[in-house]
């Protein structure tokens, strides 16, 4: 099969590689797949307005020793300099693995620590990127800004700030009901 | 009292093509959409351009779903698929000749050779229909992220969004011959940041769920009844509740009238077995051949108990039920101007294989639709794209938008929980390794190279679909779903492995190019830094 010229007409061409049976090929219709890879990794991101979903691979040494540490970093600038509200410290164990956390915040922020404990001191061995959580309610902020495009310009200009005094839309239902609603 | 209805109808599926095989039961959903909603929609915007009815609409092809619809294998099944249903028609009508069935036999004869004259009139290729009402000004098209991946879930690494969303508007480009001033985020799914990906690829607007703008950081002076710019200025334009689950619901909207026609009830489980054999696969397995002869009946019948199809009762029930749409929109414009100083515009966005494919009527009743629209100037609906009303009202507030989906419980449940939430490890593990090799060889001239980190991102990028997670937490087909999830990760592990080892097993690459023939022109380069 070595050489297979794809310029052969598609039909002839579906007809050999019907029966191509490759090296590789044996490989990839193998099903199982990895989920542990050899690198470092640490990444976490918000599923709904309250859980984490985040996944992790640390050397295979920390192997049932490992803790994340949660950050709430929320309105938080200097979380590099040691900055953050609280934080709390959640067993995982496995080198490699995933994690949903539940419980969490709206519209908060977090960042994650994954690391050991070493003489009662939490050791970071990665740290993952930062999660806004999603809000869940209508804002209560009721000076807003108007801004006016000029298209085509990509150009802001003239952008106000202007209160609403009275606001009609506030009968709207949760997200899990938006279809929901009553057939006039 | 007037307002405005943007139509949305999102059209897509996932990229399903296997020339290894005779027959393939996933590729069904691409032939049968093919048949029962997007040449109907054709036909359907056809006779309402010969009648002067003014309509607008917006669509959504995605990439995935305008690469299949361009491809000739696929083309030339679906063809040979229109012969064989044209051929077991005629049998029916001679069979089933005086009997209550008469009438949806006649109804599927036109609707087969209206599907002929609709692939033949577009020379094969049906994005050249919807680009002619483009170019008429009826449709509004947009494009889509290239695969339908769910971007939320990818932000820790934004290069995979940005190459999702710059395919996608390469792609479209390269299909309709213009550029997208609009995209269907996949899934609804927003998160905070991608509207500055957006606006890089010029694109101006995108639909979001509803909360994405009642439940943004500022309060929203007109609800979801006007966009509300990020602070990017790339608009939004948010999904109107009422209206959409007026028409999508079965339970509770029009789709589950008595009169209308039944999808679950089909001639290729009901007939004697020799009969409809040569209409099945190859492996003889009882499966919907397209004809249904019974209507919905009642919500307690099961499927034994409904009684014969009538396509008039259906049609006057079409008519009804687009009057009291308008009608509904009429006093939701009344109460909405009574309350805002412009003119609202409703969002109505739905799937698009609800019409036709779902709902057989439903291609019949977004006609009724624009025609009633236009001759019950009472109702008040004129109908306005995004791009136009945000030319008519360039002022709208601006805020940060809520992340969200129009998923169950509106955010991103549904793709990542228990049955699909194992995907996420390997899928970025592959994209880490994507935006690696993709930046090392940036700047290699070396065909080979160039070719096989191709074929990578083409793997990658079929990988994120959010179909296969979809699929896996719905419980249907679930075996294929997580099939391709692994096949595409696994082969992109394999052409890894030949860069790494700089040697390649050609016919491998050609094979996997060949079977899944997406994105010719893709260059790996969109994901390196």
């Amino acid at each position: 099969m070595n050489g297979l010229n794809i310029q052969l007409n598609e039909q002839e061409y579906v007809e050999s590689i019907k029966y191509y049976s490759g090296t590789y090929w044996q490989q990839v219709e193998d099903t199982a797949i990895r989920e542990c890879f050899d690198n470092m990794r640490f990444i976490a991101f918000a599923v709904n307005p309250t859980d984490i979903f985040t996944f992790w691979e640390c050397e295979k040494k920390y192997d049932s020793k490992l803790y994340i540490r949660l950050f709430d970093v929320t309105n938080i600038d200097n979380f590099f300099e040691g900055k953050f509200n609280w934080y709390k410290d959640i067993y995982v164990g496995n080198y490699c693995g995933r994690y949903r956390i539940n419980g969490l915040i709206p519209s908060a922020n977090f960042v994650l620590q994954i690391g050991v404990f070493s003489e009662n001191k939490f050791v970071r061995l990665l740290q993952s990127n930062f999660v806004r959580m999603p809000n869940n309610s209508i804002s209560t902020n009721t000076t807003i800004k108007m801004a006016t495009k000029v298209f085509d310009k990509f150009e802001k200009s003239n952008v106000k700030t202007e209160k609403i005094t009275h606001f009609y839309f506030g009968n709207f239902k949760e997200p899990a009901q938006t279809s929901q609603g009553v057939i006039k | 009292m007037s307002g405005y209805l943007n139509l949305v109808l999102h059209a897509h599926l996932p990229f399903v093509r296997h020339p290894e095989f005779e027959d393939f039961l996933e590729e069904d959903w691409f032939y049968e959409a093919c048949l029962e909603t997007y040449m109907p929609l054709l036909s359907m915007f056809e006779r309402l351009h010969n009648d002067n009815i003014p309509f607008k609409l917006t669509m959504s092809i995605t990439p995935t779903l305008a690469s299949m619809m361009k491809d000739s294998y696929l083309i030339g099944k679906l063809e040979k698929r229109i012969y064989k249903l044209k051929e077991l028609i005629s049998k029916e009508k001679h069979k089933k000749a005086n009997t209550p069935f008469n009438d949806a036999i006649l109804m599927y004869e036109n609707w087969i050779e209206r599907n002929k004259q609709v692939l033949e009139k577009y020379d094969f290729d049906l994005t050249k229909g919807f680009k002619r009402f483009y170019e008429n000004g009826n449709l509004e098209l947009i494009t889509c992220n290239a695969t339908h991946g769910f971007l939320p879930f990818m932000q820790a690494l934004p290069k995979l969004v940005e190459a999702q969303v710059k395919v996608g508007v390469e792609s479209f480009k390269q299909t309709f011959g213009f550029k997208p001033s609009g995209i269907w985020l996949a899934e609804c799914g927003y998160y905070r940041g991608v509207e500055e990906i957006l606006q890089k690829n010029d694109i101006e607007y995108f639909f979001g769920e509803t909360h994405s703008i009642m439940y943004a950081d500022e309060m929203p002076k007109y609800g979801v009844y006007a966009p509300m710019y990020t602070p990017s200025l790339v608009a939004c334009f948010a999904r109107d509740p009422e209206s959409s689950k007026q028409v999508w619901s079965a339970k509770e909207g029009y789709p589950g009238d008595f009169d209308y026609r039944e999808f679950y009830r089909d001639i290729g489980f009901d007939e004697d077995y020799d009969y409809i054999k040569p209409y099945l696969h190859l492996d003889g397995q009882r499966r919907f051949v397209g004809l249904k002869y019974y209507r919905i009946t009642s919500s307690f019948a099961d499927l034994g108990s409904k009684e014969p199809y009538n396509p008039f009762w259906a049609q006057n029930k079409v008519k009804i039920h687009a009057a009291n749409f308008l009608f509904n929109r009429q006093k939701q414009f009344e109460y909405l101007n009574s309350i805002m100083d412009r003119k609202p515009i409703v969002n109505a966005m739905f799937d698009c294989e609800l019409f036709g494919h779902w709902w057989w009527e439903g291609i019949n009743f977004l006609e009724e639709i624009f025609r009633q629209a236009h001759s019950v100037k009472e109702f008040g609906v004129e109908f306005r794209s995004a791009k136009d009303y945000l030319r008519e009202f360039p002022t709208n507030q601006m805020s940060n938008l809520c992340e969200s989906s129009w998923g169950y419980k509106g955010y991103g449940d549904v793709w990542c929980e228990g049955s699909n939430e194992w995907i996420y490890r390997p899928l970025y593990e592959a994209g880490i390794k994507m935006v690696e090799k993709a930046t090392l060889y940036k700047n290699t001239q070396d065909k080979k190279i160039k070719r096989l980190l191709n074929q990578m991102a083409r793997e990658l990028l079929l990988a994120q679909s959010s179909d296969w997670a979809f699929i896996m937490k719905t419980g249907t087909m679930v075996d294929y779903a997580i099939k391709r999830t692994k096949l595409h990760l696994k082969r992109f592990e394999v052409l890894l492995d030949f860069l790494n080892k700089q040697a390649v097993d050609k016919t491998f690459l050609e094979i996997v190019e060949f079977r899944d023939k997406i994105f010719p022109k893709i260059s790996f380069k969109v994901y390196a830094l």
